[in-house]
């Protein structure tokens, strides 16, 4: 699919591409929040026709006074029309089905005008702050006779996320410039980016007693794989566990225990506060690295069967509760890639760091681990971390480093976050710390060499 | 990221071309004529094109207005009418042009196609200066020569009055 929608766009930047029915396409002609305003242009105008009149007098030369009916003819000029009352239908379409982050799209807009002539005409599409333009202006400005089209086409460059497309902002102006009506008409139109979880085959967890058959190891004997030990034989053991060797040796009943492995409830928490929203020397956001860190850890805990949940730590609280399964792989997938808390874009609200802890804790199952996924970029961080290894909550950091070493500011921040790195590991929090130019599975890998030494 | 993506806030070079045009038509007539003329107009024009390339509205304007007063002041020291109005048009039109060249950087910035506008703004804009210059001289050379100069006078207060009524 993502062939075909390539090669659309890049046919929509030559001319005029053959519209297959993949695109989204949504006609709209509603024009609101319309303000009309003199520009002012022609002011003073008069004044320089009177002056040049004065010339004129003062030296009796009639080409000054001639000058000066050019400067009154442009005030009348100025005068003469009324601001434009536009009526215009937008229609934009979006030359994807399913891009993946990073494909180019292909996004083109068509303008009719469906009132007057309008003989200057700026419009400005909304693209999406999440997108950047590669190619091309979502601006143009042109004249428009009744009944034609004008079309402005470019080029975005896709990432994570769900983008709407805001209302087209148009202006437009008389041909003497000298009143103008500005006005939004709605043109709403979505395109969204939906990566698969990242690949991660295993992601070791913490110790712990838990409930659920499943992988993580535990301390107690039980029905596993691993030998744990032998006990006393008691009415209702199955008769395949019975340590036959044992009797026959000595004649007593035993019955042989193996390690139990119980499945674990993980919630991958993503540290999306204003803090986390560092970028590295690319410009990447480090909340990105921290919700691929989320993805792949839920990836490779799900495959192994325990139940993952995520929350996003942030101005935008989100959760989606730990669970299993295909379903529940899909939730989780399009919960990363979608909502508002994992964008990688600023947040534009207040964060209560408080409140929104508070609510993390309340949403926490009792037996839940926690893989935080944070570049540890303040103290605060750390501080959160700490506060839930307290509560009794096993909390696995997974910290993208997207310091740099160039300037003095970004050693002095480099030295800071190893320094909380190791104050973390010192109150027994496991850290994967993973430089962001190696792949996350390299970094889980060496980091869980690293503690199982 | 890729730099085409940051907007960039000026006129696309096409927009300010006519600005430009008009400009060298300002200086030229009036650089034959009258030298008081030049001092005043020639960087008066240069304001307006510069302005119009940075997408600066205040240097467009005074150089606009500096620029009419300068062949203002060339026609008063002697400039001769045929080389002193279309000097008059081009520093009205270079004005005019200039400053929508400002309005589309700022609205619509470097990377937008603006041919169109540019082209139907700068045909109305000539079309009204050379409809106003051509009446005004056909007036001046082949009108009554029995009307004095007071009755002309007369006549171009009573339009700058009616210009002002319409504009209200």
């Amino acid at each position: 699919m993502s062939a075909t929608t390539t090669a659309d766009s890049e046919q929509a930047a030559g001319g005029d591409s053959e519209r297959d029915a993949d695109e989204e396409t949504e006609p709209a002609t509603a024009l609101v929040d319309v303000t009309t305003r003199e520009t002012n242009r022609w002011r003073g105008v008069t004044a320089l026709s009177l002056l040049a009149a004065a010339a004129g007098i003062a030296s009796t030369s009639p080409a000054a006074l001639l000058l000066a009916v050019l400067g009154v003819a442009y005030a009348a000029y100025g005068a003469l029309f009324d601001a434009p009352s536009p009526s215009l239908a937008v229609e934009r379409t979006i030359d994807a089905a399913d891009p993946e982050p990073g494909d180019e799209v292909g996004v083109s807009l068509s303008v009719t005008n469906e009132g007057a002539f309008l003989p200057d005409l700026r419009v400005v599409d909304g693209v999406p702050e999440g997108v950047d333009v590669v190619d091309g202006s979502p601006r143009l400005a042109t004249a428009l006779r009744a009944g034609k089209t004008a079309t402005l086409r470019y080029t975005v460059e896709m990432r994570r996320g769900e983008h709407d497309f805001d209302g087209v902002q148009v202006r437009a102006r008389d041909v003497a410039g000298a009143r103008e009506t500005e006005a939004t008409v709605r043109a709403a139109s979505s395109v969204a980016s939906v990566p698969d979880l990242p690949e991660l085959d295993a992601f070791p967890l913490r110790d712990q007693t838990v409930q659920r058959v499943g992988r993580v190891p535990t301390s107690q004997g039980g029905s596993g794989v691993e030998f744990y030990g032998t006990r006393e034989y008691r009415t209702g053991d199955p008769l395949s566990r019975v340590d036959w060797t044992r009797l026959a040796r000595t004649g007593d009943l035993s019955t042989v225990q193996y390690r139990e492995e119980r499945a674990a409830t993980v919630v991958a928490v993503v540290d999306a506060r204003d803090a986390a929203h560092v970028a590295d020397a690319d410009g990447e956001d480090a909340v990105e690295y921290g919700v691929e860190a989320a993805g792949g850890v839920a990836s490779a805990l799900l495959d192994a069967g325990d139940r993952v949940g995520v929350a996003a730590f942030g101005p935008h609280w989100e959760w989606l509760a730990p669970g299993s399964g295909r379903d529940h792989r899909a939730r989780l997938r399009d919960a990363l890639a979608r909502r508002r808390g994992f964008a990688a874009l600023e947040p534009d609200r207040r964060f209560l760091g408080a409140l929104v802890f508070r609510r993390l804790r309340k949403h926490l199952p009792a037996d839940a681990q926690v893989v935080f996924c944070s570049p540890l970029a303040d103290d605060d961080a750390a501080a959160y971390v700490r506060r839930l290894e307290a509560r009794g909550d096993p909390v696995t950091v997974v910290s993208p480093d997207v310091t740099g070493a160039e300037t003095l500011g970004q050693q002095v921040a480099r030295v800071e976050r190893a320094a909380r790195i190791r104050s973390l590991q010192r109150a027994g929090v496991r850290v994967v710390d993973w430089p962001v130019e190696r792949s996350l599975p390299v970094a889980v890998a060496t980091a869980s060499r690293g503690w199982s030494q | 990221m890729v730099a085409v993506s940051e907007f960039d806030a000026r006129p696309p070079s096409l927009a300010v071309a006519p600005a430009a045009v008009a400009a060298a038509l300002v200086v030229l007539p009036v650089a034959a004529g009258s030298t008081v003329g030049l001092v005043l107009a020639g960087p008066g024009v240069a304001a307006v094109v510069y302005g119009a390339h940075t997408a600066t509205r205040s240097y467009v304007t005074l150089g606009g207005a500096l620029a009419f007063l300068g062949v203002a002041v060339a026609a008063a020291s002697g400039l001769p009418t045929a080389l002193a109005l279309p000097a008059g048009v081009a520093a009205l039109v270079a004005y005019d042009t200039g400053e929508h060249a400002v309005g589309l950087g700022v609205d619509v910035g470097a990377d937008a196609t603006v041919t169109q506008s540019v082209a139907v703004h700068t045909a109305g804009s000539v079309t009204v200066a050379s409809l106003a210059a051509g009446l005004g001289y056909a007036v001046y050379q082949f009108g009554p020569t029995s009307l004095p100069v007071t009755g002309l006078l007369a006549l171009l207060f009573a339009s700058v009055f009616l210009a002002y009524a319409l504009g209200d």
